[in-house]
């Protein structure tokens, strides 16, 4: 594991609001006869749970090799004999029999910019019981138009000439990410209350949209909206992010820049639309402000304009555009020819070990082309 | 193309709301939200509608005309090809009655 891996799971485990949350919720979710399903597990703490709330059976999925911690764990905690795990991706799970219960916590810091909503989406179309629970359940996500020094100061930054350069288009696209910022009251200031911009249930599969109005109550610069989510995760638990809410959760929140910002006087009118497309990955935001004077002022920001784009890239986002048929391609064929269920990898990086100089710039790219192969075929 | 818009100075083509445009190395991308799909446009069609968004047809196509070396005619069927196929795809709106 790598120290960031552990830090990240210090993080999950240090964080009693999240456990509390969690284990509260599947004590009211969870009934003795059920089959709980656990995705993204990690260290497994949420399966744990799910035994405790009387859950007959778990099945622990995560693609990464922190399974096997969590496999030590459960043993060592005495949840063995009613942990099933598999290192897969949920979307590549197969099970005999559908499960009861789905619990994730793959909510990031306003639910769409992580896993959950397409992995509930599938485990409901594939995996779930008629009537199966999930937890979360759904999710009100909010925004407020703050004063925020640290977020400003990211994207000015690369305005600043760092180290001499003109780096004005890598500020361009640093106002139109979307940020992660661990925040509290402490550090913005809102210029209006937070506003739900969107609700929707925790297995929705689509596009996101909703707007939102706000009257500043005071004055101050205007550096973008803050973001943050409320998770209903069962009937009486919730679990936010909220950086003023006394009950949140160690959990960072998200940050979308007004490009230039704007001075803002108590009174003023700020109108927000969000449209976010999870399937796409794009966050777009687009701000109205009228000012006193009767004047309307239009911003826009979108990750579409955040992301870096080379041609190549464009190339393989522009599906309408023909593939182009390159060297890779004889070397797939070439490797996908020998797959007969006695040729090893090994074997096949072999045969393709000729186009080093050509395709390939050494053994080890060799070896990777096939490994990439062997994952993509896998069942 | 026969744009009222032209004779107000201003564009007959606009981009609409649910289209985000990005120009990269003279390119542009246009990624409609509403089919979520990704359009690319090479450099040549890139300026074309760079300008039928920016200007007045008739100073768009005058423009062109002068700038590609091509008959005025030739280029005008052209860019009635690449409105079309714009327009259909939802990714420019006719603002000023542009046909």
């Amino acid at each position: 594991m790598s120290q960031r891996q552990l830090d990240e799971h210090r993080g999950y485990l240090a964080d009693e609001r999240r456990t509390a949350a969690y284990r509260a919720a599947l004590a009211e979710v969870v009934r003795p006869s059920d089959v709980v399903l656990d995705l993204g597990a990690g260290t497994g703490l949420l399966g744990y749970l799910a035994c405790d709330a009387g859950a007959r059976h778990v099945i622990a999925v995560d693609r990464g090799d922190i399974l096997g911690l969590a496999h030590d764990l459960a043993a060592a905690n005495g949840y063995e004999d009613r942990i099933t795990h598999v290192q897969a991706l949920s979307t590549e799970l197969q099970l005999e029999a559908p499960i009861d219960v789905a619990v994730c916590d793959q909510i990031g810091g306003l639910v769409y910019d992580a896993g959950i909503l397409g992995c509930f989406a599938d485990v409901r179309r594939r995996l779930l019981a008629p009537g199966g629970r999930l937890v979360p359940a759904s999710f009100r996500i909010f925004l407020a138009p703050v004063t925020f020094e640290r977020g400003r100061a990211a994207v000015d930054f690369w305005a600043e000439h760092p180290a001499g350069l003109d780096a004005a288009a890598a500020r361009a696209l640093a106002a139109n990410t979307e940020w992660s910022f661990s925040v509290g009251p402490e550090d913005v200031d809102a210029l209006a209350a937070g506003r739900e911009v969107a609700a929707f249930a925790a297995d929705h599969d689509g596009p996101i949209a909703g707007s939102a109005v706000f009257e500043t109550v005071r004055e101050g610069r205007f550096d973008g909206y803050v973001g943050w989510f409320e998770a209903t995760m069962s009937p009486s638990v919730t679990l936010t992010n909220d950086p003023w809410g006394t009950e949140r959760f160690d959990r960072w929140c998200n940050f979308y820049p007004l490009d230039g910002g704007f001075d803002l006087l108590a009174g003023d009118r700020v109108e927000l639309h969000l449209d976010v497309r999870p399937r796409l990955g794009v966050v777009s935001w687009t701000t109205q402000v009228a000012d006193r004077n009767g004047h309307l002022h239009e911003r826009r920001g979108s990750t579409f304009n955040g992301s870096f784009l080379t041609p190549a890239t464009i190339e393989s986002l522009v599906t309408a555009q023909p593939v182009q048929r390159t060297q890779r391609v004889d070397a797939l064929e070439r490797a996908l020819a020998m797959i007969d269920g006695e040729a090893s990898a090994s074997d096949i990086a072999d045969a393709l070990e000729g186009q080093i100089g050509t395709v390939f710039a050494s053994r080890s790219h060799v070896e990777r082309f096939v490994h990439s192969i062997t994952e993509l075929i896998r069942s | 193309m026969d744009p009222k818009g032209a004779a107000r100075g201003e564009p007959s083509f606009a981009f609409p709301g649910s289209v985000l445009v990005r120009e990269v190395g003279g390119e542009m991308v246009l990624l409609n939200l509403d089919s979520e799909t990704y359009f690319g446009l090479n450099r040549s069609g890139a300026e074309i509608v760079a300008r039928l968004t920016s200007l007045p047809l008739d100073v768009a196509l005058a423009s062109l005309a002068a700038d590609f070396d091509v008959d005025e005619e030739v280029l005008r069927r052209d860019i009635q090809d690449l409105v079309r196929t714009l327009v259909d795809a939802g990714l420019v709106d006719q603002s000023n009655d542009g046909h």
